[in-house]
């Protein structure tokens, strides 16, 4: 598969993956670049073992870590902080609304410890259980228990905000 | 609907704009390539440079052509070894690509010793080669000395290859360590 096919299919999943760590930013855009240039370079080596959508997020995850890590050690205003800015205009339709939402929860999933973080992520790309375990290298049975606690989490955190 | 089906649907929903990364994915294999060219083609090189060697009528003078060949030799060895693995995959996990670094610091401290005996015969292989020479041809002393200067300084600093390496290995790993450290306290 080409790399223009793959993100056709896998692109809007590969910015949801970036989202998650950064918020819309510089960073979003420098850290989006790292992500592709990555999959760009690991694509000829897909040998179908898994599913392409795994390989993907497997290597965006990957990356993401790698951008994590390099703020915990230089710490930097985070965008791990929930600082919600609401806006001051009124919501003109549903789709303005419906785009507020999904800030809002992309906000909270930012929010998460990173291990329950990409565990909930792939769960909401619509992966099932063992092949999030294959993504983050963990058992099936961790997986469910992540998942658990990182719902969990954001339900609360979703709750917190909205009382 | 329940949470989880309205938090997915938010999610499948947002989408953005995403850089056009080809030209910078080029050039970057490019720059790869570049590299790898540059080192073969400098042994290569040295090699090539050592073949008047061989077609001197003296036998000294071919010992010096040996030891170009057997310095290139190693180094070749050297930059393979150090370059296993290189291409790790993108797609193994964090804890993956920590143990590959780890291996390829061995590997890099092994090329220190590496280094540091393969100058050694060098040195010690031309410095005889050379003062052979100089005897036969009666060459002044000013020359034997500086000759026999750049030996020894190119031995002093291959000699303590190790050591130095050492201490810029130790920083790596002290960082390697850290990054470990933090990936069990996020539980990844």
């Amino acid at each position: 598969m080409s790399f223009e096919d793959c993100l056709r299919e896998h692109g809007p999943a590969l910015w949801r993956v970036v989202a998650s760590y950064t918020a819309r930013g510089p960073e979003h855009g420098d850290l989006a670049q790292e992500v592709l240039v990555a999959v760009w370079q690991a694509l000829p080596r897909f040998r179908g073992e898994s599913s392409l959508k795994t390989f993907v997020l497997r290597i965006a995850h990957n990356r993401c870590l790698s951008l994590a890590w390099q703020r915990a050690r230089r710490p930097s205003p985070s965008t791990n902080e929930l600082v919600h800015i609401p806006d001051p205009r009124p919501a003109i339709d549903d789709q303005v609304e419906a785009r507020q939402r999904t800030e809002r929860l992309f906000e909270h999933v930012r929010t998460l410890p990173l291990g329950q973080r990409q565990v909930l992520t792939l769960a909401l790309e619509g992966l099932a259980h063992a092949e999030i375990a294959e993504v983050v290298g963990i058992t099936v049975e961790n997986v469910a228990v992540r998942l658990g606690r990182a719902r969990e989490a954001l339900r609360r955190s979703l709750e917190k905000e909205a009382a | 609907m329940s949470a989880w089906e309205s938090w997915q649907a938010a999610w499948a929903g947002a989408a953005g704009p995403l850089p056009d990364v080809r030209s910078r994915a080029e050039s970057e294999v490019r720059r790869h390539r570049r590299t790898r060219v540059t080192v073969w083609v400098l042994l290569a090189g040295a090699c090539f440079a050592s073949i008047p060697a061989f077609t001197a009528p003296e036998n000294v003078v071919h010992l010096i052509g040996w030891s170009i060949l057997g310095f290139c030799a190693a180094m070749g060895i050297g930059y393979v070894l150090t370059h296993q693995g290189v291409g790790s995959s993108a797609v193994d996990g964090p804890r993956d690509a920590l143990g590959f670094l780890e291996r390829r610091l061995a590997a890099e401290q092994r090329v220190a010793h590496l280094a540091r005996w393969v100058y050694l015969v060098l040195c010690i292989f031309g410095a005889i080669a050379t003062h052979l020479l100089y005897e036969e041809h009666g060459s002044p002393l000013p020359v034997r000395l500086m000759t026999l200067g750049c030996y020894v300084f190119g031995f002093a600093l291959t000699l303590s290859a190790p050591w130095w390496f050492g201490r810029i290995a130790r920083r790596r790993q002290a960082e390697l360590d850290a990054w470990r450290q933090w990936m069990d306290e996020q539980s990844l």
